[in-house]
């Protein structure tokens, strides 16, 4: 477990702009999120109504000495805890499709992530599709990731990624237009 | 990069399509999309994912620093809709609130601009948002602050806009400013009027809590979040189990809010009533605060609790919370009525709590009527029946005067004959009366002598009764006499309705007669405050006992003899009248000053002397000094126990000096002077009566926190025998072995059967109250 004034400082100097501030982080608290959010998900119940974003909350309250910390920094914290967050869940939804083919069973409604609304999704297919955007337009999918993963507002999602906040808009508008009919085709 | 291009040019097209209405869209594109089909159809077929209600994607819990607590970084300077954020003000449950002001430069005034923690399933939020806006732009009331707007933020942020008011929370306000019992009830009759007028347009608020009552400097209340919570609660979402989805405060919700059942107009009296009984209690706990003796206790008066003087428990780790809630009975019955757990049982609109809490204002009878007739009849009736012998004398001597005085006159020999007859069958009845009700203690035949003598009292009283007003049409001072002797022996037999029509026939007689400053008129005017006072009409009866108390402090002045006694008993029942209004202050000050004129050493007189100290130690008790009350009460027990006719007051005196004790913890004591307590009622009242049971209850609650909490039970177990045998349904009970059984629970590590024993408790306003999990 990395020292809070460690992270703190990259936080920090990736908010200033250190342009490596953000991979060391990443390495930094890449274990740790991981097992937390591991943690986390052995809890059957959590791992029934799963928020991504109260994971990353959580982790950042633990490794964060967050007082001391600007919100441009602990915007760049979830940018770096996004990624983190994404490859936990999808490597977790794979498992689990794994277990019910293991198991035989129909993968109908396989390696579903429900909300608290009820509503079944399916990550892997929302992982499928934000890979192929990745090839296509990469800015669009990192905005994606930044909002849907690591819950960041327009503003924050700009300041990380160094464009107007109009421009994080259209992006975000458009990719929930594409994800909406990537994702809802055929059923 | 071919590709790269197209692909910016079908953003482009789409960013530009989502600014333009949905009429005008197949205009743009034809437009903008020229002949390129293909580039339609995707736009197109975009455009009509977008459109679909809800978006497989969503930004998930938004406001991160909402959720970690910082400072609103990042809202400053923010925009939402036509507003610009300048700082955060606060920070609760269901989002942040900010002060903002028009970014347009429009207007000067600040505003109050919330935004709202949208949970990442809600996706009717805007639409109910919309709806409820409508309603509640149009509630315009001076105590309540006004919704001016709202809408939704660039990133999806659903936000309200009110106006801001600079004020401080309900509770804090009335704390720093010190403010008296009566400015508290002033300030909250003007939140009823707040939170009655939205409920005429049909608005409930939901989660009235003192953070949501904001009063001006200018001493103004101002209700906060109106039907926010409605907005908030979104009934797509089945069941809520978390926490944060919760849009009401445990406290003062409402059981059927936890319960998640629907919600009425009852939800907020309850409320209300929560509220009102935190604003009394916080005045009376700061006199006691100021006690270092005082221990966490608090249970209720001398013979009887009502149901909302609780025992209190520790809380944090340990840290005792000083419970003492003593205020008036009246204030306690308004509080209890609000807050019964069946919507249907409470006051049945925010008007008529309003009401009574005007009616208690202004010493009028109210509405609740939490405590019993049994519980004002053993409270203030065993005073009269000493006052009744003496009376009843009276009655027979009067009768048996004027036959003497037609026999006197030498009439002829049929009407002596008759007359002796009379005076024979008087000195008969007179007879009979000495040697039955010579005893002030009631229970000195056994029970079914009581019952027995009773029913020949009514017997008597109902014969006689009818044919004073024929007989002695043309006597009206003995008319006068045997009227209010009358009204005192029904008053005796807690005949309340009989013993007012009397006693207020002989007032009237007597005031035409001699005029208010009268032994007679006086001696009526006592006895018909006590029948007031069995009736539930405190403010009532202190103003007639005032009155009594005036014309003796006249007649003393004009040097008019014996009267100490009659006075003496009055100043008692106005001290009994005071205490129960929680005006403890002015009750020791009657309590004393009656004490001063009880002339010494007679038997009765000391007997009277002791009661007036039980009394003053009552007081004591209230006012948080509980070294002088605990002195106070030694004193009376003293007294009483060296008198055998006065032996039935031992219990009751008994169990409040237990009381005493126990609050100072000094347990031992108290459960020495219970266990004698329970012997004497025992013996003099019976198991049956109301002071047998209550020294069970307060042995259970003394051991409970001595720690013996195995002897606890099996007392309170007993008393429970008793509670459920002689006074079922009755909700001050009820209450107080619930609430007692749960602190025993809790204690011994069965927390959850604690809290269900707790919550069973009626009308515990919310100290019972857990949340529903």
């Amino acid at each position: 477990m990395p020292r809070p004034e460690e992270v703190t400082l990259l936080l920090n100097s990736a908010s200033g702009g250190d342009p490596a501030a953000p991979g060391r982080l990443l390495e930094l608290v890449y274990d740790d999120l991981r097992r937390l959010a591991a943690a986390y998900l052995k809890n059957e119940r959590n791992a029934q109504t799963l928020q991504p974003t109260a994971l990353v909350h959580e982790a950042f309250v633990r490794l964060v000495d967050w007082q001391n910390v600007s919100w441009q920094s602990r915007a760049h914290f979830f940018a770096a805890a996004a990624k983190v967050m994404r490859h936990v869940l999808v490597d977790h939804a794979r498992s689990k499709r794994a277990q019910k083919r293991d198991f035989g069973q129909r993968i109908a409604l396989a390696d579903a992530v429900s909300y608290p609304s009820g509503r079944e999704f399916d990550l892997l297919a929302l992982e499928e599709a934000l890979l192929s955007l990745e090839r296509v337009d990469e800015r669009q999918a990192r905005v994606v990731e930044l909002r849907f993963f690591g819950g960041l507002t327009i503003r924050e999602a700009a300041h990380v990624l160094g464009v107007s906040e109009t421009t994080v808009k259209n992006e975000w508008e458009f990719a929930k237009a594409w994800f909406q009919r990537e994702l809802t085709r055929g059923s | 990069m071919p590709q790269q291009s197209e692909r910016q040019r079908l953003k482009d097209v789409f960013a530009l399509a989502l600014e333009r209405p949905k009429e005008q869209r197949q205009a743009f594109l034809s437009e903008a999309c020229g002949g390129d089909a293909g580039l339609r159809f995707e736009v197109e077929s975009l455009l009509a994912a977008y459109d679909e209600p809800h978006h497989v994607i969503e930004r998930a819990d938004f406001a991160v620093s909402s959720i970690l607590g910082a400072a609103g970084a990042g809202y400053e300077g923010k925009r939402f809709g036509r507003y610009r954020i300048l700082r955060e003000l606060g920070r609760g449950g269901m989002g942040a609130v900010f002060l903002a002001e028009r970014a347009d430069g429009e207007f000067e005034q600040k505003v109050a601009l919330k935004v709202v923690r949208r949970n990442l399933a809600d996706t009717g939020l805007e639409r109910r948002f919309r709806q409820e806006r409508q309603i509640l732009a149009g509630l315009s009331h001076e105590n309540i602050a006004r919704l001016l707007d709202g809408g939704v933020g660039e990133d999806g942020e659903p936000f309200l806009v009110m106006e801001y008011v600079d004020g401080s929370p309900v509770d804090d306000y009335c704390e720093a400013n010190g403010l008296s019992t009566e400015a508290r009830l002033r300030l909250f009759l003007e939140v009823c009027d707040g939170v009655a007028y939205a409920h005429q347009h049909l608005i409930v608020h939901r989660d009235l809590k003192p953070s949501n009552v904001l009063v001006t400097p200018s001493g103004t209340p101002k209700l906060l979040d109106f039907g926010i919570a409605k907005i908030l609660d979104p009934e797509q979402l089945g069941e809520q189990t978390r926490t944060e989805h919760r849009a009401f405060t445990p406290e003062y919700a409402s059981p059927e809010q936890v319960a998640g059942e629907p919600v009425t107009t009852a939800a907020d009296v309850y409320s209300l009533g929560v509220l009102l009984r935190n604003l009394l209690q916080a005045g009376a706990a700061r006199r006691v605060r100021r006690n270092p003796e005082a221990r966490p206790l608090g249970v209720g008066d001398d013979a009887q609790t009502e149901a909302t003087n609780l025992p209190t428990r520790p809380e944090k780790g340990g840290a005792w919370e000083t419970g003492h809630k003593f205020f008036g009975v009246e204030l306690r019955n308004i509080v209890a009525m609000a807050t019964r757990e069946e919507p249907g049982r409470r006051y049945p609109s925010v008007e008529q709590l309003a009401e009574d809490v005007r009616r208690y204002l202004a010493g009028l009878p109210i509405r609740a009527q939490h405590d019993s007739l049994t519980y004002r009849a053993g409270k203030f009736v065993r005073r009269n029946r000493s006052a009744v012998i003496a009376a009843s004398l009276v009655v027979l001597a009067l009768v048996g005067g004027i036959a003497a005085t037609t026999w006197q006159a030498g009439v002829a020999r049929a009407e002596r004959d008759r007359a002796r007859a009379a005076l024979a069958k008087a000195e008969r009845v007179s007879a009979f009366l000495s040697t039955a009700l010579s005893y002030s203690n009631p229970a000195a035949a056994g029970e079914a002598g009581n019952n027995r003598r009773d029913a020949t009292i009514n017997q008597m009283l109902d014969d006689v009764a009818p044919r004073v007003e024929s007989e002695l049409a043309d006597q009206p001072e003995v008319r006068a006499a045997l009227e209010s002797t009358i009204g005192s022996a029904y008053l005796a037999q807690t005949r309340v309705a009989d013993a007012e029509r009397y006693l207020n026939a002989a007032l009237g007689g007597q005031l035409r007669l001699y005029g208010e400053e009268h032994p007679e008129t006086a001696r009526t005017l006592a006895a018909l405050a006590g029948a007031q006072t069995l009736r539930g009409d405190y403010g009532g009866a202190a103003q007639t006992v005032r009155r009594a108390i005036a014309a003796y402090r006249g007649l003393r002045l004009k040097g008019h003899d014996g009267l100490e006694r009659p006075m003496a008993e009055a100043l008692a029942l106005y001290g009994d009248i005071l205490w129960s209004r929680g005006e403890y202050d002015a009750s020791y000050a009657a309590y004393g000053e009656g004490l001063t004129l009880v002339p010494l050493p007679q038997a009765g007189d000391r007997e009277l002397a002791a009661t007036m100290k039980a009394g003053l130690g009552q007081s004591r008790y209230a006012q948080g000094n509980l070294g002088e009350a605990a002195s106070l009460l030694r004193e009376a027990v003293a007294e009483y126990r060296g008198q055998p006719r006065a032996r039935w007051r031992l219990s009751g005196t008994l169990n409040f000096l237990s009381q005493v004790l126990t609050h100072r913890g000094e347990f031992d004591e108290a459960l020495a002077f219970l266990r004698e307590g329970e012997a004497v009622s025992r013996e003099q009242l019976g198991e049956n009566s109301w002071p047998f049971t209550r020294s069970l209850y307060l042995q259970a609650y003394a051991l409970c926190l001595k720690g013996y909490y195995a002897d606890a039970e099996r007392a309170l177990g007993r008393a429970e025998g008793y509670v459920s045998r002689n006074f079922p349904g009755d909700k001050m009970w009820e209450a107080n072995v619930a609430d007692l059984r749960g602190m025993v629970l809790t204690r011994t590590g069965r927390a959850r059967e604690g809290e269900a024993a707790a919550r069973r408790a009626p009308g515990t306003c919310g100290r019972g109250r857990r949340r529903a999990s």
